[in-house]
């Protein structure tokens, strides 16, 4: 088996980083022994990781700096410090969540529940029945205290539809 | 020399002790990794700070058997990047200029030389912002830490193939950025290249068995 230009074009990465394995490295090197295109491409991409390189060489700053310990450090202390207050306000919040959940849930219940209590009262309250449907039923006295409670209704006068004139 | 194992112990235990000798034992990893994500020191000893931060909070949920290296950089990476999508929200693009730390110029380096160099880095700084945040993060991981394509995959959580194919994505996109020729063959010239080798190579052989 060998490789073809393509192969080695798709390799590049692996080969630059040293990921290809021992088999794969023959090929590819064997590859670039016959092939003077791949050979300048090999040094193009030599040329761009040295350039690469050239950026941490280059600059001023690598070690961590010396303050980074001391800030983490009171970082965290300032964290713990905070952390039973951020706890107990947290549980505040919830309490008082809890508790306004609590009224609105209380507060509906009363509220239906004394609506529900009054339609079923006003359904009770006996409606006024004319003197005249009880009158065959009941006798006087009976009569008497219906007219007292205000059960009975006045017998309402009949309608004089008669014209006067005539 | 506290073992990774004791490592992890203390972080879970949250021990301030263990919790300092892992701060120490991994300033600079967290640092420098940081600093090749977001490129600005302000920017990466905030990131440094957050990453350390995020391992006392979260360590007691670390797992007993987790690889401690990885997965700070698993964090570390995480962090760069709400780092820089926070940056690229609120900020406008800074100037390469501002981005640049130089160290004085080394004896016998010319002014011209120096401003070369600047120039240059410049350019390789420009390259790199220019990158996706999985390109930058795959591309530091691989050549400012050396991690391995296996290692990245399991710090980035993603399959073997993916990093490996943004890897080479990324340094197409480096060479063609920084101006070093063409990235790509195209499937003709690769045909005709590989057609002209066979030539040869037949030529060759049947001037051996004549």
């Amino acid at each position: 088996m060998k490789f073809t230009c393509k192969d080695v074009q798709n390799r590049w990465s692996e080969y630059l980083y040293r990921e290809l394995d021992e088999r794969e490295l023959n090929l590819f090197i064997r590859h670039l022994l016959e092939c003077e295109f791949c050979r300048a491409e090999e040094a193009r991409w030599k040329d761009l990781l040295t350039r690469l390189d050239g950026l941490g060489a280059s600059e001023g700053i690598f070690d961590a700096p010396p303050e980074l310990l001391a800030t983490v450090k009171r970082e965290i202390i300032l964290e713990e410090e905070e952390s039973p207050r951020k706890t107990f306000s947290r549980l505040a919040g919830w309490v008082a969540g809890a508790a306004c959940v609590f009224a609105l849930v209380t507060g509906g219940l009363v509220t239906g529940f004394e609506q529900l209590q009054h339609s079923v009262q006003s359904k009770k309250v006996k409606k006024p029945v004319e003197e005249s449907v009880l009158s065959n039923i009941y006798n006087d006295e009976t009569l008497q205290i219906y007219r007292e409670e205000g059960i009975l209704l006045e017998p309402t006068p009949k309608k004089n539809t008669k014209c006067a004139d005539r | 020399m506290i073992s990774e194992k004791e490592l992890i112990q203390g972080i879970r235990d949250k021990d301030p002790g263990v919790f300092e000798i892992f701060v120490r034992r991994f300033q600079q990893q967290v640092y420098y990794t940081a600093l090749r994500m977001v490129s600005k020191h302000e920017d990466a000893l905030d990131v440094a700070q957050e990453v350390f931060l995020k391992v006392w909070r979260f360590g007691p949920k670390l797992k007993k058997d987790v690889a401690l290296d990885r997965w700070v950089y698993r964090v570390i990476v995480n962090t760069c990047i709400d780092r820089l999508r926070q940056r690229r929200h609120y900020e406008t693009q800074t100037t390469s200029d501002n981005i640049i730390l130089m160290s004085l110029p080394e004896k016998g380096v010319t002014p011209h030389e120096y401003a070369k160099q600047t120039e240059d880095l410049n350019q390789i700084k420009n390259a790199l912002e220019k990158l996706t945040d999985r390109q930058r993060s795959i591309f530091v991981l691989r050549h400012f830490q050396n991690l391995k394509i296996r290692e990245i995959a399991d710090v980035i959580r993603a399959p073997v193939g993916t990093v490996k194919a943004t890897l080479h994505q990324t340094l197409l996109k480096l060479r063609s950025l920084l101006g070093l020729g063409e990235t790509n063959l195209s499937k003709r010239e690769i045909g005709e290249l590989n057609a002209a080798q066979n030539a040869s190579q037949s030529t060759k052989k049947a001037a051996n068995d004549q």
